[in-house]
């Protein structure tokens, strides 16, 4: 199990495109990809839980990949919190 | 039967209706089959789904690119999504039927979007919205209109066409699109002017007085949609059809076409834009750069103001579709007669006259700004962006907005990000101000964009909006031409180039004085490219001359354009 704790690095909050992206990549991986905000669960598979969890500008995250596929996952859900292009 | 709407996509087309509804999904009547049995049916559904859209979103990315087939792509992602079919399996072992677990699922996921706030987001609903309505209608195994396989010369009328079915259009056998409800910049009439498929929409009634196989004639160019005509209608359309497909097809000889006059001059001839849809319809029809990019289409209809990202992303992108060429970016121009929410813009008795573009820009200088460090980072790359700032009427505006681009400049150099440091600023000549002041403005500024519209209006004193006052704002008017010559010669005095951005541009009446003046730069509707180039085509610059100074010499609008029109009639 991998576990990151990271930052939303965009101004304008993680945008659905992007995230829309990063679950379809993640989804065939066999892996579990969590994200933690304020102590609640996000499955990040899901552009819907994503979308949900509303992730703004500065917000402190816990990034959680479990599974034989973590490394590759949490590369992706990584470069998805901390990317600044909006 | 005779209807008006709104000419979406130009063109006609003569065919038979086809109509689309909305299908019947009422499951009212299917009974719970047990958690097996609904969740076996679910899953054949979500099979087949996935299988047709897989196959539309192919068809559409081979026949009409990515961001076609992304919107039906978006919508296999929310199928497999794990949240989605999570709540819609825990819906059934509730004891709901698949129908009802599937509208119940999407019904969360829309509010999911909704309860965000963000607008982007929000737009995103239709997709779900889409998705649930396939699902169900193949749950229910109702009939639909299959929008791959329409029988040739199809005009497909609906109340609405959700994106996703034009998407997935087969192309050949369409002849035109109606969809009731739209506008001129409604996604539907967006596609449709990509495909080059005729679309009237914003009208009433066609639908509930249309039946299957009725002939339809579709005139996208007056927005007109004409259903079962008769035999003497019917066929002065078709002449008009042939006579404009004969027409399409010589200016498509000037497509790749330099700008020539008859002795082979050249001439800048580009278009006006307000995005990058515009950008890449008028890159197809010709256009040799962008003369006007109302950014302001950027702020309209939202809540909150675009990031300096989103910004940087769109000058970025259209810059990139005419690279190496100019793309001239007009600063925001808003004032209280546009709805820009974000902005809260009071309303104003005289919104022409009043607190506006750069007036502004130049008050509230965060949003001008951001504005500004967007365009100077999307220069850095290709330096083909070029800064316009509208309604100035003294040199103080632009040297007060010079300073600001400098701060820019210094904090974009502070931050290390990159920019165009000699990126060029000129100004819209649309006040009468702007043009007495010509002379002194080309010390200020490295080119003119004449609008023709604005300054029509103001020289005039005359609303252009207000029907009652009929001819009088007119750029023909010997005021307005009077001020075109000044502008323009200021301009070629100081080297500074010159340009006219304004519908006046397109008029084959105008073209020949503005070529006798010497405008250098022409910038038009996407749609007028091409009839500008060949217009242009047929001026020598010695018969402009000539011409422009016969009519300079007249002293009404009347004479002034019945001189023209008896001109260009007797045209070699």
């Amino acid at each position: 199990m991998l576990t990151y704790t990271t930052t939303v690095a965009n101004e304008t909050g993680v945008h659905l495109r992007p995230a829309g992206e990063v679950a379809d990549a993640l989804l065939p991986l066999d892996c579990k990809v969590t994200v933690m905000k304020n102590g609640r669960a996000y499955d990040a598979k899901s552009i819907m839980m994503l979308t949900s969890a509303n992730l703004k500008y500065g917000q402190e995250v816990e990034l959680i990949c479990d599974g034989p596929e973590e490394e590759k996952a949490m590369v992706l859900i990584k470069n998805l919190i901390e990317s600044q292009e909006s | 039967m005779r209807f008006k709407g709104v000419a979406g996509s130009p063109g006609l087309g003569i065919g038979y209706a086809a109509l689309y509804e909305e299908p019947n999904l009422d499951w009212q009547h299917v009974v719970y089959s047990g958690i097996e049995g609904e969740k076996a049916r679910l899953n054949e559904a979500i099979v087949t789904f996935k299988a047709d859209v897989t196959e539309m979103a192919n068809r559409a990315l081979e026949k009409h690119g990515k961001e076609h087939s992304d919107i039906l792509k978006r919508q296999i992602s929310l199928v497999r999504d794990p949240f989605f079919l999570q709540q819609i399996n825990d819906l059934i072992d509730g004891g709901k039927v698949a129908e009802g677990a599937v509208n119940e699922a999407a019904e969360t996921c829309v509010e999911i979007y909704r309860s965000t706030g963000d607008e982007r987001i929000m737009q995103r609903i239709t997709d779900i919205m889409d998705a649930r309505t396939r699902l169900l209608t193949l749950l229910l195994k109702v009939e639909t209109l299959d929008p791959s396989t329409l029988p040739p010369e199809t005009v497909l009328i609906g109340k609405d066409l959700p994106a996703s079915i034009i998407a997935a259009l087969n192309l050949a056998n369409l002849a035109a699109l109606v969809p009731e409800s739209g506008g001129f910049t409604s996604h539907g009439a967006i596609m449709a002017r990509s495909f080059g498929i005729p679309l009237v929409t914003g009208l009433q009634g066609v639908f509930d007085s249309v039946k299957n196989g009725d002939q339809v004639i579709v005139d996208g160019n007056q927005g007109e949609v004409i259903t079962s005509p008769d035999h003497e209608t019917l066929s002065s359309y078709v002449a008009k059809r042939q006579s404009y497909l004969e027409d399409q097809k010589s200016l498509n000889e000037f497509l790749n076409l330099k700008t020539l006059d008859a002795d082979g001059q050249a001439h800048l001839l580009f278009a006006n834009i307000g995005g990058i849809n515009e950008a890449k319809i008028a890159k197809a029809n010709g256009a040799e750069g962008v003369g006007l990019f109302r950014t302001e289409f950027l702020f309209l209809d939202r809540t909150t103001l675009p990031s300096e990202e989103e910004q940087f992303r769109i000058y970025s992108e259209v810059a990139n579709i005419f690279a190496p060429n100019q793309v001239i970016i007009r600063t925001l121009d808003v004032g209280g007669d546009k709805n820009v929410p974000a902005l809260k813009l009071p309303k104003e008795e005289n919104p022409f006259l009043g607190y506006r573009a750069i007036r502004f820009c130049l008050n509230e200088p965060e949003v001008f700004m951001t504005q500004l460090r967007a365009i100077l980072r999307a220069g850095a790359k290709e330096k083909n962006l070029l800064i316009m700032l509208p309604l100035v009427t003294s040199l103080d505006e632009v040297s007060s907005a010079k300073k600001i681009l400098e701060t820019c400049k210094g904090e974009l150099q502070a931050k290390g990000q990159e920019y165009d440091q000699a990126i060029k600023v000129g100004i819209m000549v649309e006040t009468p101000a702007a043009v007495s002041m010509a002379e002194e403005l080309t010390q200020v500024t490295d080119f003119f964009s004449i609008g023709t519209n604005d300054l029509a209006q103001y020289t005039l004193a005359a609303d252009r909006g207000n029907a009652k006052l009929g001819q009088l704002c007119s750029p023909f008017h010997p005021a307005v031409l009077k001020s075109l010559k000044r502008v323009i010669e200021a301009g070629k005095k100081a080297n500074k180039l010159v340009g006219l951005c304004g519908e006046a541009g397109a008029d084959p009446l105008m073209i020949p004085i503005l070529l006798g003046l010497g405008l250098d730069e022409f910038s038009v509707s996407p749609s007028s490219v091409l009839r500008v180039r060949r217009e242009i085509s047929h001026w020598s610059l010695e018969r402009a001359k000539n011409l422009t100074n016969e009519v300079l010499s007249l002293t009404t609008t009347q004479a002034i354009k019945d001189h023209l029109q008896k001109a260009l009639k007797t045209a070699p």
